[in-house]
């Protein structure tokens, strides 16, 4: 009998001790695994210098970054709020600009001059340097169109890359389609794909937990994950919401153990090798995911992000802070990477989900705009000037900025030059077609390991879109394969199963006849030899 | 900032709920599993006989009882500072810094406070949290405990009214004033920040369940005019009228009506003109505070339908929704996520924990360490929620959070008292009590169920002497998890030993209680 014996000791402390157990250990030690728990023990495998570290898997975009085995780490850093573009990077000569800000505009002398038109606010200041090595570019007047203005409609289209936005309803009931990545089930990788540092709330009260066990059940249990690096059961589970509530339960538990020890491992052999400033939780964020990367934790991509730019007030002050505090922790972040020799290997994006609007409001601040720049660090950067910045009198119908460059044309440059994903995934990706920057001086993905799976199924665009009520959705099948074609509307409900069965090869065309459906935005899914191909169409009545 | 971990999860797509029952009144007598249910969702949950009290009783009755208590229950005391307003600009630093000094003790003591009520409050605490959630500002903003004091009084005063006159009153709250700029909003210099989340998030959304537009930019900017003007007196700490600062120069065009719009006059206009979006969003938000995150459309229309046949009565809805046949149908059990007051408070009532000192003090500092800090939501749109609370970070720390809630700590809170509720779920006397008080507690703490836990098959045996005291043959050959669960429990000690009173019973139930908590199930209600 292996279970725990309780009795007077204190609970946690005796972990699966005095048991006899002979498992062989195929995909993950015993050592390994009690180092991982030891860590979730001392509350620190997610908590590095007090900060939560979050781990991710899964995800198509992730999966495809997996797979080809780059070294290249892209480092996202998000500006909370809606930057205020025009008061970073400054029209210098525009009359405009001044004579719709009296009481906010950065003064033409105070600032650093870029080239003959544009300046620097003067909070960047240690951003000049790495500007002038050609380390940084620039892209001006990032947008998309038909602005959303709302914070969290125009956050959910900057992080899904998806304009309609339609994907997400209010943050309670916000969720949309992800598909299932069966690669990933049965032998997920021992490192995330995704680490985000930071958490949503401040971690004002550090509580009397640091020397609190963790007891850990069964050694039967116990076993099991060190045999499967499974830990519970995901896949035997009712069918129902609760089964699918109790799935999503069991993967992140399961995901906390399997990261722990990557996560550990990599703190503790990376260190930081400059001083960052102590001004701002962004320059401690980014000092861990230094830390992280020189540890080799072998992420892609870190996500950090700083609030505080929603700026409806009394902007002046606050806003060259919150610019300070990113150019001083940015700067930290370079000097630290680029001491490791690693500067070629990091690229560091920073975006927001809007700019603010020409003039100033009646508080000394400014109210939800459009168009910003996105600002992109890095050895491996074509330094330089991007996009044009936007009329400051020709505006859309809200008195706001129109765009000159969408941000999707970025984010598609960085998957194809950055981390060398094929041009079709690209494509899926965005839904279509964007132009390209190059904004990478030596692109295609380095070291890369093993070849993207082919594709043996297709998915077309459905025709006509819109439609009403009666559109065909074609797609190809390279083999004779089980298929599922699923139709959802945006909150993720199915609303029509078009397939369910065996289909033979080559090009198939199905009708879909929305008679019974509202109008509005809905979602295909082809489901096929474990690849997940989804498209959207709109039903207009 | 909901979608960040949209792009990085892996997870099959959400369904609601997609049962036939609506809203029409579940009239059997209630049974453990719906009494617990009630109580979850709506209580933070109670101890085992809590929940007995209920079994046989009608779910109308209950629920009539639980919204009259939340509605008429006397408010605490008003703190002794209540009234201490901030010194005004002009005043002397020192003055100021020492008023600063006692404000910042002042928000910890409140907020302490509120966590105390919260554990006794019932369904109005509940609720207030609820508000808070959705007319959100925060103490980081507006500084003032004076200030919050006023704000949760306002929604403990409104939780459970009409929704209506709490969108009136709370856009004259001097947190929220402060929170979105409305005290900066004057005629000439206007500031949309509250005109947004006005309709945004606190009344209608972006579109309406046909995913038609609420409104256009121009209406935030017309509706931004006519709130401008409010500033708080800094005599009484409330909100007036500058005449000086009121856009009354021009009409402004809402929706396409022209009118001399004032603040009463958006109110009104807003419920005038855009009821059903209203009812539509505000039945979302319930349904999901009760029943499931992702809305249910029928039930959300027919929610929708009586709020707007009440006069937009929150209680009268709430009733609806909880007495319903959707809301005690089992496919909607344990489906919720657990936030961190739900997760720590619950795991406190249900083993019996009654509120002290200590034990306040602990759920204060643990609920920010899971990501929930009251009065500091994250952003305007509140917590994000759902499956957002649940992470490879926030989870570990649960873990931990729980094992002092549950076990103590020496020298600071002694371990929980499990023989009551023991007691409370199963025979003491029954000497086959080994065999099926560990169902019986799993089953209590549970609201998945148990049959679908992953509850790992113990292959050894029951210890002791089994030729003379033979485990009956229900347990042998009965349903696997009972007889895990057994045997987790016991942990090899042989079964007929097994008495509640006897000395060290409560490690052992400590130490199986401690077992279950760790199950990702756990954090679902």
């Amino acid at each position: 009998m292996c279970i725990r014996h309780p009795k007077n000791t204190r609970l946690g402390e005796r972990l699966a001790d005095g048991c006899a157990h002979e498992a062989h250990h195929t995909s993950w030690s015993r050592r390994q695994f009690m180092k991982g728990l030891g860590m979730v023990a001392a509350g620190a495998s997610v908590s590095l210098s007090g900060t939560p570290v979050q781990a991710f898997g899964g995800s198509s975009l992730l999966s495809k970054l997996a797979r080809l085995g780059t070294n290249r780490v892209l480092v996202l850093v998000q500006l909370n709020g809606g930057n205020d573009g025009l008061n970073t990077l400054v029209p210098i000569n525009n009359d405009i600009y001044y004579n719709a800000r009296p009481g906010i505009a950065i003064p033409s002398n105070t600032t650093l001059p870029l080239t003959n038109d544009l300046g620097f606010h003067p909070s960047l200041a240690s951003l000049e340097p790495i500007f002038g090595d050609g380390d940084m570019a620039i892209v001006q007047g990032v947008g998309y169109p038909d602005p959303n203005l709302s914070h969290f409609r125009s956050t959910d289209v900057w992080l899904t890359g998806d304009e309609s936005g339609a994907a997400v309803g209010t943050g309670w009931s916000g969720r949309h389609l992800d598909v299932a990545h069966p690669e990933f089930g049965e032998s997920p990788p021992s490192t995330p794909l995704a680490v985000q540092i930071g958490n949503t709330s401040p971690l004002l009260l550090q509580g009397p937990i640091s020397n609190m066990g963790m007891s850990l059940f069964s050694v039967d249990l116990f076993d099991r994950i060190a045999e499967t690096g499974k830990f519970y059961d995901e896949e035997n589970i009712p069918n129902s919401i609760q089964g699918d509530e109790i799935t999503f339960m069991r993967k992140v538990a399961n995901n906390s153990f399997r990261y722990a020890s990557s996560i550990q491992d990599a703190s503790e052999s990376g260190s930081n090798d400059v001083e960052y400033p102590n001004n701002s939780s962004l320059a401690t964020h980014l000092a861990i995911v230094a830390q992280l990367i020189k540890g080799g934790l072998g992420t892609s991509i870190y996500h950090v992000s700083i609030g505080g730019f929603d700026t409806h007030a009394n902007q002046t002050t606050r806003h060259a802070n919150l610019l300070k505090y990113i150019a001083d922790a940015v700067s930290a972040f370079r000097a630290d990477i680029t001491a490791t020799g690693m500067e070629e290997e990091v690229l560091v994006m920073t975006f927001s989900e809007f700019g603010r609007r020409v003039s100033q409001n009646g508080s000394a601040g400014t109210d939800h705009g459009t168009a910003a720049p996105m600002f992109l660090f890095g050895a491996g950067v074509n330094g330089g000037m991007y996009g044009a910045q936007p009329s400051l009198s020709d505006l859309d119908n809200a008195s706001n900025m129109k765009f000159s460059t969408d941000f999707r044309t970025v984010y598609s440059s960085i998957l194809l030059d950055w981390f060398g994903l094929d041009p079709a995934d690209v494509t899926q990706i965005f839904g279509s077609d964007f132009p390209h920057l190059s904004l990478i001086t030596s692109p295609t993905g380095v070291n890369v390991e093993e070849p993207s799976i082919p594709s043996t199924i297709t998915l077309n665009q459905n025709y006509p879109n819109p439609f009403n009520p009666v559109t065909t959705i074609s797609f190809a099948l390279q083999k004779s394969l089980p298929v599922t074609l699923d139709v959802y509307d945006v909150s993720g409900r199915l609303v029509s199963q078009l397939i369910d069965s065996i289909i033979p090869s080559g090009q198939h065309d199905i009708h879909f006849d929305a008679r019974q459906l509202p109008s509005g935005l809905y979602i295909y899914r082809l489901r096929a030899d474990g690849q997940t191909l989804s498209k959207s169409m709109t039903l207009l009545r | 900032m909901n979608a960040v971990k949209d792009i990085f999860l892996t997870r099959s797509p959400a369904q609601p709920v997609g049962i036939e029952a609506g809203l029409d009144e579940y009239l059997e007598p209630l049974d453990r599993a719906r009494a617990a249910h009630l109580l979850r969702r709506t209580s933070l949950f109670g101890t085992a006989a809590d929940v007995s009290a209920l079994i046989g009783r009608s779910a109308g009755e209950v629920v009539d009882e639980l919204i009259l208590n939340a509605r008429i229950s006397p408010h605490p005391d008003d703190p002794p500072w209540a009234n201490s307003l901030p010194p005004g600009r002009d005043a002397p630093a020192s003055v100021r810094q020492a008023y600063d000094s006692n404000n910042n003790t002042w928000v910890k003591d409140f907020r302490r406070e509120w966590v105390g009520e919260l554990y006794t409050g019932g369904l109005r605490e509940k609720i207030s949290l609820f508000w808070h959630d959705h007319f959100v500002t925060e103490i980081r903003t507006y500084k003032y405990a004076v200030f919050a004091h006023r704000y949760l009084k306002l929604l403990r005063t409104n939780s459970l009214q009409y929704f209506k006159t709490f969108v009136r009153r709370i856009g004259t709250d001097p947190s929220m004033l402060i929170y979105l700029n409305g005290d900066e909003n004057r005629v000439g210099k206007p500031n949309e920040n509250y005109a947004r989340e006005l309709l945004e998030l606190f009344t209608m959304s972006p579109q309406d369940a046909n995913n038609v537009d609420n409104y256009t930019e121009d209406d935030i900017k017309e509706i931004s005019r006519a709130l401008t003007g409010w500033v708080i007196s800094p005599t009484t700490g409330i909100a007036v009228l500058d005449p000086e600062r009121y856009d009354s120069e021009e009409l402004k065009n809402i929706f396409g009506l022209e009118g001399a719009f004032d603040y009463d006059g958006v109110i009104d206009l807003i419920f005038d003109q855009r009821s059903p979006a209203i009812a539509n969003y505000m039945a979302q938000k319930l349904y999901a505070l009760f029943v499931y995150d992702l809305p249910d459309a029928s039930v959300v229309a027919e929610l929708a339908q009586q709020l707007l046949d009440t006069d937009f009565a929150i209680f009268s809805a709430v009733a609806s929704l909880l007495k319903s046949q959707h809301f005690f149908d089992p496919t909607v059990f344990g489906t919720k996520t657990k936030d961190p007051v739900e997760f720590t408070f619950q795991l406190a009532k249900s083993t019996g924990r009654e509120s002290s000192e200590e034990l306040i003090e602990y759920l204060y500092r643990f609920i920010p360490l899971i990501d929930q800090e009251l009065f500091n939501p994250p952003g305007v749109d509140g917590w994000p929620g759902y499956h957002n609370w649940i992470s490879t970070s926030s989870l570990p720390m649960r873990w931990a959070v729980s094992d002092v809630i549950l076990l103590g700590e020496d020298g600071h809170m002694p371990p929980a008292d499990l023989q009551p509720m023991a007691a409370e779920l199963y025979d003491a006397n029954d000497p086959e009590a080994a065999f099926y008080l560990p169902a019986a507690i799993a089953d209590h703490l549970f609201a998945v169920e148990l049959s679908s836990i992953d509850i790992p098959e113990i292959p050894e045996d029951f210890g002791g002497d089994l030729i003379s005291f033979p485990v009956p043959d229900a347990i042998l050959n009965g349903p696997a998890h009972i007889r895990n669960l057994s045997k987790i429990f016991l942990g090899g000690a042989p079964w007929y030993e097994w008495f509640l009173y006897n000395q060290g019973s409560n490690e052992r139930l400590l130490a199986y209680v401690h077992h279950l908590i760790q199950y990702p199930d756990y954090q679902l209600m």
